[in-house]
Order: structure tokens, then C-alpha cells, then sequence
């Protein structure tokens, strides 16, 4: 309904006038509640008219307070006073009409839960559809939460290793002539005996090669363990235990290792200090 | 005064339900006068006038339980019962007649309560001056004579939706009027 065209139609003033019917009345004061604007229009109108009444006040004569206020049923103040019920006048003509404003209210009423039934069922559809996407994000989350601790505790893990005094830290650094750029990280355990290994850039490999790490004790090089070929920046890998290694060197063998190192095939080498 | 006391506080309203007789007495010296002049230019005669003011102001006490401030202020809900009153005994059989001989055409109303200088009949003020006579005219039939729409269509000889659209040109010109 336009608002505006209701309130230009003049039923707001003939409202108030008092010459509209009844059927109108009703529509007014149905509208002047469902419309604010309309409200407001009504009770701006209304002031004009009060302002009216005002300016044309005639004060009655004095004795009339007197009168008015003895005639005023005092007896039996709040029940008594209440209104009484004033059976309505109604002639079939407005009983009608009456009934056929509550049959149209009753059918708009109806149109509005039908209305109001299938907007809400929409909205519990996109509810859940929206709980269902939040839960997969959830469980992504709760995942990567607790890769991330993992990923925590192993880093955790490698600073202890780094800052406690039993460990031995050796850059293992590409050969000049081989890998230039090659670097493999070496940690002893002196007093474990334990050996880790963090590669961190060595040449890919064929299928058929794979990368072994050699210790040299007296002079003589030692297997401690075969590198997986996926181990590039996985950080620290346990390898095998080794007693008293001066240096570390890392070759490319066949896969499986060999007996003896490839000297042709070394492509990073340290000391430890 | 010619503001209309548009702030009543809550505090008033329940005195008046419960049938306070101060809070009456209070309303009774604010609004009377206002009620009373539309009274009286509605029914001419000073002593209707009274009956009907007498008889509003019963009214006013009995139902004031039914006054709603969302549905309009205290004097608008009065004046309302007032005017109806007046216009029931405009409507009653015997006033009916009389009434609508001196209101043949509009305006006559005024000079006919100054021309008859009779003690009944009192002196009442111009409607708004300012206003156009077909404005004037509007309102005095339509608010001080409870003619129903179809009544104005009638006497003035004009489609049922030009009395919708005077109606508001009135009081559009009588808001302005306040307005100022």
C-alpha cells in the first residue's frame, strides 16, 4: 500500500472530522497502527484541531464546576464507575461489512503464515547449510591445529637439540665440484651416540639412486643410515648411532646403499670442530 | 491560553482512572473552556451547551478507563466524546430540524448567533479567520455540525471524493494557520 496516495486521499482529516463511517473509522485507526506515518500524520492533523478548539475556548459559566462535580457518579469510585456495555447499534448492513473486513483480515493473516511458514523453512535450509559448511571448516581447522602442534613439537624438539651441550652441530656443505649450493645439517649426541640429519637442498635423484650418509671414524667411513628420497625439508631424521665420528659426507649410492662410500659420488662433506 | 498541553504525564492519567477528584477538578479548569466553546458553537443554545458539557464530563469520568494514549491525546479522546454528544442531540428528532434551518448556508450560523441577541444565543468568534471560505465552510459543517461525508457530498453538490479532498485542504490550511 502506498502510504503517501492513503494519506492524500483525505480519510486521515475526514477521520478526524468525524464523518467518516464506520467501516472507515475502523481502517483508519487498523492503518494508524500498522503505519507509523499514518500515525503521525493523525496526530500532527489532531493538534491542528486541538489548537482550534483552544483558540476558541469560551469559559462556561463558574456555577457549572459546582454542578458538573455533584452529578459526577462518586459512590463507588473504580468498579462501579467502570463503563457500562453499550450494546452496539448494529444494522445488518455494517454487520456485513464487518464481517467481510475480518474475513479479508483472516484471509490476509493467512496469505502472511503461509508466507511467513515457507521463508522460515528457507531460512532453516540455508541454517543448516551454513552449520554443515561450518563444521567442515571445523574439522579442517582442528587439523591443522593439530598438525601445527606436531609441527610445534618437533621444532621445539630440534631447539633443545640445538642448545644442549651433548650435541654436536655439523654443516655438512655441497662439494666445490659436485653440488656448490648443497647443505646438509648434522647433529651428534655425544654422549647418546645418537646421529640426526636435517637435509636441507641436495640434487634430485634417479629412481634407482638414493642419497647414504657416511660417518668417518679413524679414517674410515662408516654407513649410518640411508636417506629417503622425500626427506628434503621434512626437518630432522633419526639416523643410525655412531661412536666417536670425526666428519660426516653424504654420497649418492644405488638403492639400498652400498658397502663402501662412492668417493666420485660425495656431494657434501663437514668436521666436526 | 492557546497552546493545547500536549505532554500529560502518565502520572495524571492514572489519577484520573483512579478517580481522583483533584485530578479532575485539575482537568476540568484546563479543558472546560476548550470543550465548552466547541460545545456551545455546536449547539448554539448556552443552556445545551451546559447540559452537554455536564453530561460529556460524566462520561469522561465513567470511561476514562478506556482512554488509550497510543490512539490520541487526553483532550483529542474528550473532545471526541463532547462532539459526539452534541452531535446526538443535533441528530435527536426535535433539534434536527431547527439546526439545519440555521445552518441553510454556512456563516449564517455566526450571524445568526450575533442577530439574535436573545439571552440563550452567545456572541461566538469568526471561525479562523484566515481560513478560505470553502475551507472554513468544511470544517464548520463537518467538525461543529457532525455532518457525515455523504451529507457534505449532498449539500454541497460535489463528488464524495472532493469532500475527501477539501476536508484535507482544510486542515492542511488550518495547520498552517496554528503553525505560524
Amino acid at each position: 500500500m502506498d502510504v503517501n496516495e492513503y494519506i492524500a486521499s483525505g480519510i486521515l482529516e475526514s477521520y478526524l472530522l468525524g464523518t467518516v463511517s464506520e467501516q472507515e473509522r475502523k481502517e483508519v485507526e487498523c492503518m494508524s497502527h500498522i503505519y507509523p506515518e499514518i500515525k503521525k500524520e493523525l496526530d500532527v492533523i489532531a493538534v491542528s484541531l486541538e489548537k482550534m478548539a483552544f483558540s476558541h475556548k469560551i469559559d462556561p459559566p463558574a456555577s457549572l464546576k459546582n454542578k458538573i462535580f455533584s452529578a459526577l457518579p462518586k459512590d463507588a469510585p473504580g468498579s462501579a464507575a467502570q463503563p457500562k456495555v453499550v450494546p452496539l447499534k448494529t444494522s445488518t448492513n455494517t454487520y456485513q461489512s464487518f464481517n467481510r473486513l475480518l474475513a479479508a483480515a483472516c484471509v490476509v493473516m493467512a496469505v502472511s503464515m503461509i508466507a511467513l511458514y515457507f521463508y522460515q523453512a528457507s531460512q532453516v535450509v540455508d541454517l543448516e547449510k551454513n552449520l554443515r559448511a561450518q563444521e567442515a571448516q571445523n574439522d579442517k581447522n582442528n587439523y591443522m591445529i593439530a598438525s601445527l602442534r606436531e609441527e610445534m613439537a618437533g621444532k621445539n624438539g630440534e631447539i633443545a637439540m640445538f642448545r644442549s651441550p651433548d650435541f654436536k652441530t655439523v654443516f655438512l656443505k655441497g662439494i666445490e665440484t659436485k653440488s656448490k649450493s648443497s647443505l646438509a645439517i648434522v647433529c651428534w649426541n655425544k654422549e647418546s651416540k645418537e646421529t640426526v640429519i636435517a637435509v636441507q637442498n641436495l640434487p634430485d635423484v634417479d629412481p634407482d639412486k638414493q642419497y647414504q650418509l657416511w660417518a668417518m671414524v679413524d679414517n674410515k667411513p662408516v654407513s649410518i643410515g640411508m636417506i629417503p628420497t622425500d626427506s628434503v625439508l621434512s626437518g630432522f631424521m633419526k639416523m643410525n648411532t655412531v661412536e666417536n665420528p670425526q666428519a660426516f659426507a653424504i654420497t649418492m649410492e644405488k638403492k639400498g646403499g652400498s658397502e663402501v662410500p662412492t668417493m666420485e659420488e660425495m656431494y657434501v662433506f663437514g668436521q666436526i670442530q | 491560553m492557546n497552546q493545547t498541553p500536549q505532554h500529560i504525564d502518565e502520572q495524571f492519567v492514572q489519577e484520573l482512572k483512579q478517580r481522583k477528584e483533584s485530578a479532575f477538578s485539575k482537568l476540568y479548569d484546563n479543558y472546560s473552556g476548550a470543550l465548552y466553546g466547541v460545545l456551545q458553537r455546536m449547539l448554539i443554545k448556552e443552556e445545551l451547551a451546559q447540559d452537554a458539557l455536564q453530561e460529556s464530563f460524566v462520561k469522561i469520568w465513567k470511561n476514562i478507563d478506556s482512554y488509550d494514549k497510543s490512539k490520541g491525546t487526553l483532550f483529542t479522546w474528550m473532545l471526541n466524546i463532547c462532539r459526539n454528544h452534541a452531535i446526538d442531540m443535533l441528530r435527536s428528532k426535535n433539534m434536527k430540524q431547527k439546526i439545519q434551518d440555521i445552518d441553510k448556508s454556512v456563516g449564517l450560523v455566526n450571524k445568526q448567533a450575533s442577530a439574535s441577541t436573545s439571552e440563550d444565543h452567545v456572541l461566538i468568534k469568526e471561525l479562523v479567520d484566515n481560513l478560505k471560505p470553502e475551507h472554513r465552510q468544511m470544517i464548520e459543517m463537518a467538525f461543529y455540525k457532525g455532518y457525515t461525508q455523504e451529507e457534505l457530498a449532498e449539500e454541497l453538490n460535489m463528488p464524495l471524493g472532493t469532500v475527501k479532498t477539501r476536508a484535507r485542504a482544510a486542515l492542511i490550511q488550518l495547520r498552517k494557520y496554528f503553525d505560524k
